[in-house]
């Protein structure tokens, strides 16, 4: 649940805080208190002194020039500032030293109300290459030259306020999910890419731990005895635990807008998505034990069509493995490295057009299962290349990865269909009753609530989900065009781009 | 249809009013793209790039566009096709536009 931020809140400042909050999702500000921490000021100033200031915001009120959070007392400490800028009418996200000294400018992202923002305040070593990003490096940023190197929040001067600046001005009038202080060493612009897409619920790996220091733990205080916490141990407010309402969760950080539910078509024709070379595990899949769970359907069942394709160049340097739809039947399909064999195993289910299927493929050692709507089982062992067992690629990461295609160095197989759910876990292998539960009788998770983080729904372990496609990201934006990104969920990166095909609202029910 | 509280809504085939046609792979320079569902692919004078952004058949000697409402000009004298039929030309296992797999 929000806890609100009011002159009574439980949150106080400082050392001496009263007992810790319940846990929260994010902090609520009504625009009439803030809060203010004189224990924790960290050295974010001097020459040469990098550091990224990170908030996810939930903003209500546009009108009113508001800081989101500061550090520094005054315009003299050259504090930082995070705020929004009503600028007449046409209201900005500004970054800069002080609210009468937006140096940094604003960005060209028009904040609404009821929507959350990932922002993030950078400063380069250099001291000079300030940069005021949101939600995410490379959709909307400006980048110049503050010149803020003698901006400070020492032990002098320090401040640090959250939804407003010193002495209760310019309150804020909205919701903060996340504040993050990243300080010198890791001046790491591109590692917050993540926030293109936040929540998410671990940092990406360059980032020490010992640099990186949440302001917001969901389950401590505002106290400075407590607001250090590491990456690797801590939990973001906005993904934790299970007492986690959720109610709050930020939707609405995107540049494009979101519905409920939804799902990718293609035509038969010419339409795919491709996994691009952004999407980019840190382990290569397939060299190891993985899952994949892909839900689709079929508008012809008795067409041939790839559901799923992975790996396998010209001279199969890579291996293969791919999801077929064949005779009205579902298949799964390998190629060992190397091999020329094929090794297919088909599901006994007959598929019926225009209805829902969740596929469920794990692979342990030289062993294959898989679920088709959970109670459909095949299981087949490797016998190290024989044409009568199945055998296993080896790299999936490189070359071709398509949904709704075969190779795009060939012809054909496109799906006649939909798609809505992919998702890869490496390193893990899916059991029958995880299955059963993804499969969830046919009913569709709650991705309502859940769409930006619910490998939840999927696993009581999401650490190894290494990829998870909700595939709706463009209902609402530009359908049917080459180069509409398909967004990750699970970590920084986009995935893949469609390659012409619509973006449904038609989903499993 | 309705799971628990919330409503899904039925989709509408997207795809009845698209048509299609095939075109010449050597012409792809007067295509305006701009007309047509797929976007130009990055190096129209690479088939690598052609085939990644646009379905091409296996002579690569044509390849498939389509288009909503009315027909661009610069396709003027292609026969056009419906989603039905152009799915009838690629299926075709003894046509041009079909590609075998073993499994």
């Amino acid at each position: 649940m929000p806890v609100l931020c009011t002159a009574t809140s439980i949150i106080s400042t400082g050392a001496g805080a009263t007992a810790s909050p319940a846990l929260f999702d994010s902090l609520v500000f009504d625009g009439t208190s803030m809060l203010t921490n004189t224990e924790y000021h960290p050295e974010i100033s001097g020459t040469g002194q990098q550091y990224t200031i990170a908030l996810l915001v939930k903003v209500n009120d546009v009108s009113n020039l508001q800081c989101i959070a500061s550090f520094g007392r005054t315009t003299s400490d050259q504090y930082r500032t995070v705020g929004i800028d009503p600028n007449g009418g046409d209201p900005r996200f500004f970054g800069g030293s002080g609210v009468t000294h937006r140096l940094l400018g604003s960005t060209s992202v028009v904040p609404e109300v009821g929507k959350w923002y990932g922002i993030t305040l950078t400063m380069d070593s250099a001291g000079s290459g300030q940069s005021l990003q949101v939600n995410g490096s490379g959709l909307h940023s400006v980048v110049v030259d503050g010149n803020l190197t003698n901006a400070r929040s020492d032990s002098t001067n320090g401040i640090c306020t959250l939804g407003g600046r010193y002495g209760n001005n310019d309150l804020f009038t909205g919701e903060v999910g996340m504040f993050l202080v990243i300080v010198d060493p890791h001046y790491l612009s591109a590692d917050l890419k993540w926030l293109q897409n936040a929540p998410y619920s671990t940092l990406p790996s360059p980032v020490r731990t010992d640099t990186v220091i949440n302001l917001l733990d969901q389950d401590r205080e505002w106290n400075a005895a407590n607001i250090l916490d590491s990456v690797n141990s801590h939990i973001f407010p906005v993904t934790s635990g299970v007492t986690n309402s959720n109610d709050t969760i930020p939707d609405g950080g995107y540049s494009i807008g979101w519905v409920n539910d939804g799902s990718w078509e293609g035509d038969g024709v010419d339409d795919y998505i491709k996994l691009i070379d952004q999407y980019n595990p840190t382990t290569e899949i397939g060299t190891g034990d993985f899952s994949v769970v892909i839900r689709f359907k079929s508008n012809d069942v008795t067409l041939t069509q790839r559901v799923l394709t992975w790996g396998e160049d010209s001279s199969n340097t890579q291996g293969f493995f791919g999801i077929l739809v064949k005779g009205s039947k579902l298949g799964l399909s390998f190629r060992r490295q190397g091999t020329y064999n094929y090794d297919h195993v088909d599901f006994a289910t007959t598929l019926v057009n225009d209805t829902w299927y969740t596929v469920v493929v794990s692979r342990t050692g030289v062993t294959i299962d898989g679920w088709l709507n959970a109670t459909d089982h095949v299981d087949e062992t490797d016998n190290q290349g024989d044409d009568s067992g199945l055998s296993f690629a080896t790299d999936f990461n490189a070359d071709d990865h398509n949904l709704g295609r075969h190779r795009t160095s060939l012809n054909g197989l496109f799906l006649n269909g939909h798609i809505c759910q992919y998702a890869i876990f490496n390193n893990r292998v899916l059991t029958a009753d995880e299955a059963e539960v993804i499969h969830g009788g046919g009913v569709p998770h709650d991705l309502t609530t859940s769409r930006t983080y619910n490998s939840k729904t999927y696993t009581p372990d999401p650490s190894t989900l290494d990829l998870y496609a909700l595939l709706n990201a463009g209902i609402e934006g530009n359908v049917s065009r080459t180069g509409l990104l398909v967004n990750r969920v699970s970590s920084s990166n986009l995935i893949g781009v469609n390659i012409g095909g619509t973006w449904s609202t038609d989903v499993p029910s | 249809m309705v799971h628990g509280q919330r409503t899904y809504q039925v989709n509408i085939m997207a795809y009845n009013n698209l048509t299609y046609v095939i075109y010449p792979v050597a012409d792809i320079g007067n295509i305006n793209f701009d007309c047509f569902r797929q976007n130009a692919p990055e190096d129209i004078t690479d088939l690598d790039s052609i085939k990644t952004a646009l379905r091409v058949d296996n002579n690569d000697a044509n390849f498939i566009l389509k288009y909503e409402g009315a027909k661009p000009r610069c396709i003027y004298g292609t026969t056009v096709y419906n989603h039905k039929t152009i799915l009838g030309i690629v299926n075709d296992q003894n046509g041009d536009w079909w590609t075998d797999v073993e499994i």
